[in-house]
């Protein structure tokens, strides 16, 4: 939901205006306008819930400026999309304790959302739910990110992940005998 | 954070706090291990994140094990040839006795070689404690010592088994240290204890009574010794229904901590003795019942769900509460050995064993994997609880 600066001034100030209502618009790193559903964004993140309740929303564009343009446009998305799904009962209860609850499985729509992401901005997105407060885009993202691991070797999951092994020889020695175990496949 | 322009991210840069979120959702300690084993900042920050304990790994006696949820069998050197578990601990029986190793961190614990009891005839007047010991001889062929627990750094606690009795001895660990087994109280042959709140319990089979146990220490040596057992409660009012004609029902009682809490579990199971025969054949329906301890009021009460965030890995000799998610594993559930029971021998000798699951929701009892099944030796399988 990009909002086209091609167009004119006047007309992004109306635009503005009438968003006033029901959205909010965020900046992004690069300066890219997004506009969101203001319910949506403060159900979903503790930060924009405060920055809306605080008054510190520039109808201009509220600068976000750790969070760059694709993951922001997935953020949007993500919070436009849940704004129209209906909340199963599962999503309601989210005031447990975050690190003792039981995990919230994902929606089948929050799993095809994080599906068709690339490693960079599955990277790049669960930053941003973290930076924003996102509980549950963190535990869709970090779910995504957990089964990518499941049952992976070491090797596989630099590959998968794109990591290099900085391991010294003498180092990899130890891993080898302390977790020697838990490896197959490698 | 990066954007357009930037250099793509790396994941070894991951925050910490995320570390702890994705690990949280990894719950075999084989995926933990191996995210640890990436790259020097996963090591680092899978050290330094708090986490819930893994899911434990079933061993088995040859040195296989597996790492729930269900996994591929994994050889683990550390775990061949163990005589017991308790917790993280592994027992095993060497030249100098028994000890304790803790096959993760490679941690060993020596246990006392000699074995002491109080002697009762010469009790003398002026002495401190008024308790006077005696050596325990030529123990070796007729004892042997079972459920192995370890309570703290100071205290380990074991049912000695002497000829048709059950003693319980304690001791500080240490290869110089001794074994006192108390011979005040006699427990029939099924019992199971556990360390609550600082405190050890004995539950014994036949009457579903509750002990706690007074330890005293010696002033010189520091060595553990069971001043007193005390009753707590007793049986439960609605008793196992009366068998009737050739079908019996097995009970096996198991005491756990949970959350504060001791409970019994109280596992039944339907056996059905053949014509002519003296032995039982297993013919399963296995249920299982909990009761809580009501200290004040000196009652069981009965539970009726451990929460859809848990499930109880339960064994004869070593049983624990594990925190789940939803996701990887339904909670409310009670994750059994089938055939977990050295004490009962006079049912039908069978040579297999495997795991089961029972669902404390409808009662169900259903296969769980890894689903496989393995040859019973002398030593029965068992969890290993990881400290994670």
């Amino acid at each position: 939901m990009e909002v086209d600066k091609g167009k004119g001034e006047a007309e992004e100030t109306r635009k503005v205006a009438e968003a006033d209502r029901d959205t909010v618009t965020l900046k992004s790193s690069d300066g890219k306008l997004f506009e969101v559903s203001k319910e949506a964004a403060a159900r979903l993140s503790t930060v924009l819930a405060g920055m809306i309740a605080g008054g510190s929303i520039d109808d201009n564009g509220t600068d976000l400026k750790q969070i760059g343009s694709e993951a922001l446009e997935n953020v949007v998305d993500y919070c436009n999309k849940h704004a129209n799904s209906i909340p199963s009962a599962a999503l309601i209860s989210s005031s447990i304790s975050f690190n003792t609850a039981p995990f919230k499985e994902p929606e089948e729509w929050e799993r095809k959302f994080v599906d068709r992401l690339s490693h960079d901005a599955l990277f790049d997105l669960v930053e941003a739910a973290n930076f924003l407060g996102m509980e549950r885009l963190l535990d869709v993202t970090c779910h995504k990110i957990s089964e990518m691991m499941k049952g992976k070797s070491p090797d596989q999951i630099r590959e998968v992940f794109n990591i290099k092994n900085d391991y010294t020889k003498e180092e990899l020695e130890e891993i080898r005998q302390e977790l020697a175990w838990a490896f197959y496949d490698d | 954070m990066a954007g357009t322009t930037s250099p793509p991210p790396s994941w070894s840069d991951i925050p910490l706090e995320l570390v702890g979120l994705i690990l949280r959702r990894l719950p075999a300690l084989a995926d933990r291990a191996r995210f640890a084993a990436v790259c020097r900042q996963w090591r680092r920050a899978a050290r330094e994140v708090p986490l819930p304990a893994p899911l434990p790994l079933l061993a088995l006696p040859d040195g296989t094990v597996y790492s729930l949820p269900g996994s591929k069998p994994f050889r683990f050197p550390g775990c061949v040839g163990y005589v017991d578990a308790c917790g993280d601990w592994l027992a095993f029986s060497g030249e100098n006795g028994y000890f304790l190793k803790n096959p993760f961190s490679h941690a060993t614990v020596a246990l006392p070689q000699k074995f002491r009891v109080q002697d009762h005839r010469r009790r003398h007047a002026g002495d401190e404690t008024g308790v006077r010991w005696m050596e325990m001889e030529d123990h070796s062929n007729r004892l042997t010592m079972y459920k192995l627990l370890y309570c703290s750094p100071q205290l380990v606690a074991a049912f000695i088994r002497i000829e048709r009795s059950t003693r319980l001895a304690v001791c500080q660990p240490g290869a110089g240290s001794r074994w006192s087994v108390h011979i005040g109280w006699m427990f029939s042959l099924s019992v199971d204890m556990a360390f609550h709140q600082g405190k050890l319990y004995v539950l014994e089979e036949s009457m579903e009574t509750l002990f706690s146990i007074d330890i005293s220490v010696d002033h010189g040596t520091c060595d553990p010794w069971v001043s007193r057992v005390r009753y707590v409660l007793s049986e439960i009012p609605s008793a196992i229904p009366v068998a009737r004609n050739e079908n019996v029902t097995v009970k096996i009682l198991y005491l756990v901590e949970l959350d504060g809490a001791l409970l019994m579990v109280r596992r039944t199971m339907h056996c059905i003795f053949l014509p002519g025969m003296s032995i039982a054949n297993l013919i399963g329906g296995n249920e299982f019942k909990l009761f809580r301890v009501d200290f004040q009021q000196s009652k069981w009460v009965e539970v009726t769900t451990i929460g859809d965030n848990q499930v109880l890995f339960l064994r004869r000799r070593c049983s624990r509460f594990i925190p789940v998610s939803l996701e990887e594993m339904p909670g409310d559930r009670i994750i059994f050995l089938d055939n977990d029971d050295e004490d009962h021998s006079w049912y039908k000798v069978v040579t297999s064993d495997s795991c089961s699951v029972y669902d404390m929701r409808d009662g169900k009892v259903s296969a769980f994997p890894p689903m496989v099944s393995w040859e019973q030796g002398p030593v029965p399988a068992t969890w290993l609880f990881p400290q994670g």
